[in-house]
């Protein structure tokens, strides 16, 4: 996984793993609105990424997605694309729980002034 | 790919609180009392990467008490007893597993878990509502990570085309199961109650290739009810079928369904068989030609109930020897066809009979040239009735190389005599 220039601090990274997932989210679910409606917008068609809209448009017969198609792609696009960005995001995860220097500068007084909402 | 039956899976739940069906759980949980739905399987089953589905939905039952309600989940716990996810991370266990939490601001919860000696990790879904189904999958990958990572993606349909979210966990540790679960409790944790519905559990599991190397014998297919679906084996090299045995009275038959050309086999029958095979035909069959290579000990009988037609008997080239003629063993009456003859005939047909037997009068319509020969040979004198002349000629002939007369056979042959 690729991250943009101005990307450098790890909580910066997480949080754009967390965007680059969201993405990913939104990107699936207009491939699988095409499938399962047989038509797909082309301003939607547009936000996917530009292997996906030369591989699926070839697959695609009279502009309907079949079952076969969408479950390559499915297996072969976006479970790898998916896993691409979740193995980035553990590791980031990990990263910034284990960030030795931004323990040290917790004040817990501070923090602590409300309740955790969990229970 | 298969749904679990989830009534053959081991059932602790001395509350009630689950109606167990074939694919559906109703759970009436309560986080105060244990219970569980779960099957163990061989240790280390569930190895490896796998990926899991199952639908979900929490029922409003208008009170948040903030309940856990795990629907999916894997241990190592072989108790027979009923097992909990709380309990397991309390006595430092490990498992995985997945749960709706009823959280503030009725928001319903999809917790994913990962408990390695005790430790929790974990992500969450927090936006969910009431009364709705969602339809999981839950993978294992253990090529993402340095342990792999457990991924929960829920989908809002059943088809799984409209992802709402995919919770990941990066695992901490490598560690096979054996212990699946349909449904658990969270105990002890309080008197939270909830109503959840659990349905569709399919495990992905593929057939398990066993390497044999002698020879196999499969179970027998037992179906109580009506089978809806037929079992397919996949064979690549060449099968045997097993011989049919059947032991008492067989109230059903067995159909074949075949799309080309069949071949059946031959019957091979040793010592005296004591029923006959009957085979139910709807269509036209074809027997096929008899053939006996050597010397044929016993005839084959077919009882027909209906008409029947014998085929034509045909001879290719010239038949040689008395024992190739065909003996039709009769216990009836029988009437021997008309014998037709076109063109030809170079040859007489001779039946042999060893019985008594009446033949039939000999009827010649039309004119036929008969001769007549004498054994003594010589000269003769001769009477015939002539149907021109309306009476008797008398004449005297050579018979050493036969008389030919032509005869009016409406008449009696007996008018034609040598004198």
């Amino acid at each position: 996984m690729n991250y943009p220039t101005d990307v450098k601090t790890n909580a910066d990274r997480l949080a754009f793993c967390y965007a680059a997932q969201e993405r990913l989210r939104l990107a699936h679910n207009v491939v699988g609105a095409w499938y399962r409606e047989g038509i797909v917008d082309s301003k939607a068609l547009a936000t996917l990424p530009t292997a996906w809209q030369k591989s699926l448009s070839t697959a695609s017969k009279d502009g309907v997605l079949s079952e076969t198609a969408w479950k390559e792609f499915k297996a072969n696009a976006y479970d790898v694309a998916e896993k691409d960005v979740i193995g980035e995001l553990g590791a980031m995860k990990e990263a910034v729980m284990k960030d030795a220097a931004l323990v040290a500068s917790v004040d817990l007084d501070k923090t602590l002034s409300t309740a955790t909402a969990e229970k | 790919m298969a749904l679990e039956n989830y009534t053959t899976y081991s059932e602790y739940d001395a509350s009630g609180l689950v109606t167990v069906g074939a694919n559906t759980l109703a759970v009436a949980g309560n986080n105060k009392i244990a219970f569980s739905v779960h099957k163990v399987f061989a240790a280390g089953h569930f190895s490896g990467d796998f990926e899991h589905v199952v639908a979900v939905a929490l029922n409003d039952d208008s009170s948040i008490s903030y309940a856990w309600c795990p629907f999916w989940g894997l241990s190592n716990e072989t108790a027979e007893s009923a097992h909990s996810f709380k309990q397991i991370k309390e006595a430092s266990g490990d498992c995985l597993y997945v749960t709706q939490y009823e959280g503030s601001d009725s928001d319903v919860w999809i917790r994913l878990f990962e408990i390695s000696t005790g430790t929790e990790y974990t992500d969450f879904y927090k936006y969910g509502s009431y009364d709705t189904w969602y339809y999981c999958e839950i993978e294992r990958d253990e090529s993402v990570g340095t342990y792999g990572t457990l991924l929960c993606r829920i989908y809002s349909d059943e088809s799984r085309t409209s992802l709402v979210d995919t919770l990941s966990v990066t695992l901490h540790e490598k560690e096979d199961f054996s212990t699946v679960y349909a449904v658990s409790s969270y105990y002890n944790n309080d008197g939270r109650t909830y109503s959840q519905e659990i349905k569709n559990l399919d495990l992905q599991e593929a057939g398990t290739t066993h390497t044999v190397t002698g020879a196999i014998t499969l179970p027998a297919l037992e179906v109580s009810g009506t089978a809806s679906k037929r079992h397919v084996y996949e064979a690549t090299g060449a099968v045997t079928l097993p011989a049919l045995e059947v032991s008492g009275q067989a109230s059903k038959k067995h159909v074949y369904e075949a799309t080309g050309a069949i071949t059946l086999p031959a019957l091979e029958v040793s010592g005296e068989a004591a029923k006959k095979h009957i085979y139910n035909v709807t269509g036209a069959i074809e027997l096929p030609a008899l053939e006996v290579a050597g010397e044929a000990a016993r005839s084959h009988t077919w009882e027909v109930t209906g008409d029947i037609t014998l085929p034509a008997l045909e001879v290719a080239g010239e038949a040689q020897s008395a024992s190739g003629k065909v003996t039709h063993e009769v216990t009836g009456a029988i009437v021997l066809p008309a014998l037709e003859v076109s063109g030809e005939a170079t040859r007489f047909h001779s039946w042999e009979v060893k019985g008594a037997v009446t033949l039939p009068a000999l009827e010649v319509d039309g004119q036929a040239e008969i001769a007549i020969s004498l054994a003594g040979g010589g000269e003769t004198d001769f009477q015939v009735y002539s149907s021109e002349d309306e009476d008797y000629v008398t004449g005297m002939a050579l018979v050493d190389g036969g008389l030919l007369l032509n005869v009016d056979w409406k008449q009696r042959a007996t008018e034609a005599e040598c004198l």
